[in-house]
Parts: C-alpha cells; structure tokens; sequence
C-alpha cells in the first residue's frame, strides 16, 4: 500500500469539498474494493475520502411507490429490512447472497453501482426496477448510469446519495455464482414493475445488459415457457477458466427462466 | 494405501564447548559438523540459517585415541523409521516422540501410548519434522513398555578421555551404529545402537549393579530403571570407564507396510442444465486395523474425503497458454471445496489387526483422499452415461460436465 492522505468527513457536503481539487483523491464506501487492490498496490490515490462517518447517506426509507436505498446502507441492512422485504422482496435477497457476511457488514449499495464491477449483483436489479439513481449533483436512469466495464455516468466529485426502487409487482434474480470467488457468473434479475417488464444480467458480459427479446416475450406472457426458446448470442460475452462464453449465454437462458418460475411463486 | 517414509531423526542438543568433533576422511561431503569445537551440529539450513536440528542420516561418534570424532551421513534409503526415546535425569523421566504432528493430533493419541511401568512416569514429548501418514504406526510401534534392559541402550553422555564428563558438553546424541544390536519384540523390532561411550546403559546397568554391590539398594532387590538412573547420574557410583548419564532411545523399522483398505460408496446429483455436481450421499466403511482414537480417526478420514472431492470436483492449477501465467493464482480463481459441497459422510470401520506391527494398527491419513476422487468420478459417469457421456476431464466442473454434455448431444446428433 502507497502513502495517501485518509480523511473521514461527517457530513455529505464535508465529503464533496474534501474531493474538490484532488484528481488523484478517491472516495471509499465500504471499500471491498478499494482496499485489495490499494493493498496491491494497483492504486495509488493521494487522498482517501472514507463516506463511513457520513450518517446522512446510511438508511432506507419508503416514499410513495419507491423504496430509497441511502448509499452507504451496507448490504446486510437491505438483506434484513422489512421494507424491503415488503415491497421488493427479490432486492432482499441479492442483497443477501452478495459474497460472505464480512462482505455484507461492510459494502455498499452505492460503493457497489459506483465500481460496476462486471460481476457485481446490484447492478442487475437497480437497470431490471429501473431505479434512480440519485447523487450529489443530479440523477441517472438505469439505463444511462451503467457506461461499460468499472464505468458509470459518475462525473468528477459526484457521490451515488441514494437509489430509488419503484416497487415490483414480481421479481426475481438467480445468480450462477463462480464456484472460487462466489462473484456472479451470471445473474438475472426479471422484474415486473409499473413501468413493464424488465430483464437485466449480469456477469455475463463487460457490464449489466438488458435481454430485449426475453422483456417483449414476458410482457406478453410472464411465464418461463415464453422464454425457453430465446437463445442469447454469445459474442461479446465474458469467458474465463470457469466458464466459457457460450456456457455463459446459456446460464442466461437458464437463469432467466428459473428468475420467472422464482417471481411468480 | 502406499507407505511414505519418516525421516530417520537424530537429534544432538549441545550445550558449551569442551568437546570436539570434526568429519572424519570418508565421510560425505555433505556432513555438517560445527567445525568451532562446540557440539552445535549443524543439520540444516533453516530460515536463518544452519541450525542444529533434526537430521536424516547416521551420526557415528567415536573416540579416536585422545580425540572424539564423528562422522555423519546421509541415508540414501526412505525406509520407514520412527523414534521414541526415554530419557532419565534425575528422578524425571521422559518420553520423546520423533514423530511429531502434521496435524494429526498426536498429542490424542500419544498421550494414550504412553506407558506407565513401574516406576516411569511417562510424558510426551514430540519435535519438529516427520514425513508420514504412518506416523501412529511408527511411533506406537516404537513406544513399545521400555524396560531397564540394556538391549535398549543406545546413547551417553560425552566424556573426555580421561573418563570425567567434558565440561557443559552433555551431548544426547542418537543413533550411530558401530555396534549394533537388535532385539524383537512381537510384531515391533528395535534396533539399537550404542557407539557412544559405548554400550552406555549396560554401563550404566553396571553401575546400579555396582550400586547394589556397594550396598545401595540391598542384597537380592531388583534395580529398578529409576535406580539405575540416579546411580548413572552419580559420578561417585560409576564403574571405571563409565562415562556416566541414562539415556534410552528404541527405533522402529517398519519392515512391511500397513496395507489399510476399504470402500467409498458416492451418489451425485447433476443438473441437467447448468451441469452442477451436487454429492448428496458419501458412505466410507474403512479397515484401518486397530483404531487409537476414533475421534482422529473419524477427522482424518474427514479431511481426505474433503480433499479428494476438492480434486475430483473442484480445484485445479490453470496456466495460460499462450503466456505460461498462472491464471488460478488465487482463492477467487481456484476452487476450494466448502462446507456446502459435501453432505454429512456416513463413516464405519471394519477392525482387522494388522499383524506387522505390535499395536495392530495401519494407516488412516491419506483413505479418504484416495478413495473419494475415484468414487465421485464414478458417480458422475454413472449419471451421465444415459446422455451418452463417456468421460468427463477432472475436475468435473459444472464447466466441464456441460461441455461433456453438449457434446455427446453434438455427437448423437452427427
């Protein structure tokens, strides 16, 4: 680990300005992240602006239709809520099954969308609910918040605040975890919402992806027979020692379709 | 099972200079003695360098008219051996095993070999190197009820020619071999040497006989070890040419292997779709001969089953291609078995006695991992022949066992 500057401010507005004229400072949510690969040395900020003391990020409440999610709830806050369980009980239990205990005492939902890591679960469900995204600055779609591989709509000095969930008529995520890591292989998130439905993998390819054919199917007929024939292409997909790109595309498949049978239970 | 070998282990604990040893011509090159004049023999090279320890090979020390010489070398045999050694100083007596822990929890099963004979108290003592699965073999073999017979003898105290004791140099050295004599006992076999001071408990044995002559203990009273030992400790009482102190060590050989056997019953599940391998039953009913502690027992079969699943299932060493890099480099890449890999193992034991050995006892370690990996590739096989599959590379991943699906339906359909 290089030298950096620590810095552990109280509040939000702390926080921004602390980052404020450092190109090389770099925010630490739960740092599940960003501790291994400072400890690498694969990092080498000149400042680390730990959001640990920030009380106002940290919390779920419920507003209307939306369950907001603070940036700073761990996920073991979101796996055991009871509003969460209410309204979105599939967010629940992603929450649930990302990596270990330690994991989930000490990540963060904001910390989590903000790397998008390839393999990382929440990002399946914030674009399956098309959540908001909500920071500092403004707000993103799902859609638009997710860029590419480790890229999101994140300017420089914006901080994820919060995510906003509309509630879900039905939902579901399935994950084919890596045998090693426990990272998702693939992960499918199927939602039904106001809004439609929605299906969101992630995993699979270099960032979360919608599957468009499988959303048109199910908006018709919200049932796991309506998808069984939809083959995923598998350019572009990820490949690696546990699993190639064509056993990827057809976890997709799988998975989707064990999401269905699992949200209408 | 196939037997591994244990080091042959010496052990030389050194105090002062006084004392001096040098190599002798013809020894091996390779021979590490201190050449500083302190018995600080030097066996291998540790983290920080040479430092006296356990040592495989013989260690010869003689006395060369004025001069002690010794001479060391390397043995170029793995046989199996095992030391246990008995040392007397003072009123203590202490039992040493050269056959410490791998993990084996010897000190549950060593602390139910130690004996109580009369007057010996026995403690267990254990060190830091050994080689073996067999090492409860080994060493219950050679921790066999240590008598005051001089057969036993191997070692003495180092004294200067002029027969008085060279100063701070009490040497516990073990095991050389001009004179040796063996003794069997049963199943066991000892084999004791005593170059050292020469035959050093038949002296010291003398000298509790010259003790009982002088009065000491009586007329027509046994000696018992304990008694020798105060008298070999005593300078006043030594015979001449006595070089005084007690020192025991008995050597096992194993002269046959153990040959433990038994069978590994697996049943697998295997999603169709994802190719997952779930273990839902794994029976073992195993002879490991006469079972010490069937509580290490049940662990050690444990841990093997784990580790073969792990092999047949999941864990693998992966290298790139094209770059030589390993890419299974970490636990987020290479697969370790967990809890949730395994059902609960039904285990059962069938006790035949081996007969090469006196405790009637064979090894357990490596069982489970060499039973498991076979009995789960079976399993796997077994369910996927229906789909026409006719063999799946280890470790049969759900990667693995999708592709082995996928083409056997390639195949069907061509």
């Amino acid at each position: 680990m290089y030298d950096f500057t620590y810095h552990r401010p109280k509040s939000l507005a702390d926080a921004v300005s602390l980052l404020k004229g450092k190109p090389e400072g770099r925010v630490m949510s739960g740092g599940m992240t960003l501790i291994p690969t400072l400890k690498q040395r694969l990092a080498k900020p000149s400042d680390v602006v730990d959001l640990g003391g920030v009380k106002e990020l940290a919390g779920i409440k419920v507003e209307g239709n939306n369950v907001v999610i603070g940036g700073m709830t761990r996920h073991a806050d979101v796996a055991t809520s009871a509003d969460v369980k209410a309204a979105i009980p599939a967010l629940a239990y992603l929450a649930g099954h990302i990596g270990d205990p330690q994991v989930r005492n000490r990540g963060t939902i904001g910390g989590s969308i903000a790397n998008n890591d390839p393999a990382a679960d929440y990002p399946a469900a914030v674009v399956a609910l098309n959540a908001t995204v909500i920071s500092n600055t403004g707000k993103h779609t799902a859609d638009a918040f997710f860029k590419g591989l480790f890229e999101t709509a994140l300017g420089e000095g914006e901080l994820v605040t919060s995510v906003s969930f509309p509630k879900a008529e039905k939902a579901a995520y399935m994950k084919f975890p890596n045998p090693a890591s426990r990272y998702a292989m693939v992960g499918v998130f199927v939602a039904k919402t106001a809004g439609g439905v929605r299906v969101a993998v992630t995993g699979a390819g270099p960032s979360v992806f919608r599957v468009k054919a499988m959303e048109d199917a199910l908006a018709k007929n919200f049932s796991s027979a309506a998808i069984k024939d939809i083959k995923i292409p598998a350019d572009g997909l990820n490949s690696d020692i546990h699993g190639s790109a064509e056993y990827r595309a057809h976890l997709v498949g799988v998975m989707a379709r064990r999401a269905v049978d699992a949200a209408n239970k | 099972m196939r037997a591994m070998w244990l080091s042959l282990c010496f052990l030389v604990t050194a105090c002062g200079g006084g004392a001096r040893s040098s190599p002798t011509a013809g020894s091996p090159a390779n021979a590490a003695v201190d050449p500083s004049g302190e018995w600080a023999v030097r066996w291998d090279r540790g983290p920080s360098g040479w430092q006296p320890t356990y040592f495989n090979g013989t260690l010869d020390v003689w006395r060369d008219g004025d001069a002690w010489r010794a001479s060391l070398g390397f043995r170029e045999s793995v046989a199996t051996y095992a030391f246990s050694s008995l040392t007397v100083d003072g009123a203590k007596v202490s039992v040493a095993f050269r056959a410490p822990s791998q993990g084996q929890s010897n000190d549950q099963f060593l602390i139910k070999g130690t004996i109580h004979d009369g007057s010996i108290d026995g403690e267990a003592q254990w060190g830091p190197i050994s080689w073996t699965p067999f090492r409860g073999y080994l060493a219950g073999a050679a921790h066999r009820p240590a008598r005051p017979d001089p057969a036993l003898a191997i070692t003495g105290v180092v004294v200067n020619p002029d027969g008085t004791p060279a100063p701070n140099a009490v040497v516990t050295v073990v095991a050389g071999n001009t004179s040796s004599r063996e003794t069997t006992d049963g199943g066991g076999h000892f084999t004791v040497h005593s170059p050292v001071a020469g035959d050093a408990l038949l002296y010291a044995y003398e000298a509790g006989r010259s003790a009982r002559a002088q009065g000491a203990f009586g007329p027509d009273k046994s000696v018992t070890l304990k008694q020798v030992a105060m008298a070999a400790f005593n300078p006043t009482k030594w015979p001449k040419n006595f070089e005084g102190g007690l020192y025991e060590n008995a050597t096992f050989k194993g002269e046959k292997d153990t040959f433990p056997n038994g069978c590994h019953i697996c049943e697998v599940e295997i999603d169709p779709d994802t190719g997952e391998v779930q273990i839902v039953n794994f029976t073992a009913v195993d002879d490991f001969g006469n079972i010490i502690n069937p509580m290490v027992v049940e662990g050690q079969v444990h841990g093997g089953i784990a580790q073969g699943v792990g092999q047949a299932l999941l864990e693998a060493a992966v290298y790139d291609k094209g770059t030589g890099q390993l890419v299974s480099g970490s636990y987020m890449d290479y697969t370790m078995p967990r809890a949730e890999n395994f059902p609960s193992f039904k285990l059962g034991y069938k006790v035949t006695p081996c007969p090469h050995n006196p405790l009637g006892v064979k090894g357990c370690g490596e069982a489970g991992a060499i039973a498991s990996p076979a009995a789960v590739m079976n399993a796997v096989h077994n369910a996927l022949a229906p789909l026409g599959v006719t063999h799946v590379e280890m470790p049969a991943t759900s990667l693995n066992v999708w592709q082995s699906i996928q083409g056997a339906h390639h195949a069907a359909a061509e």
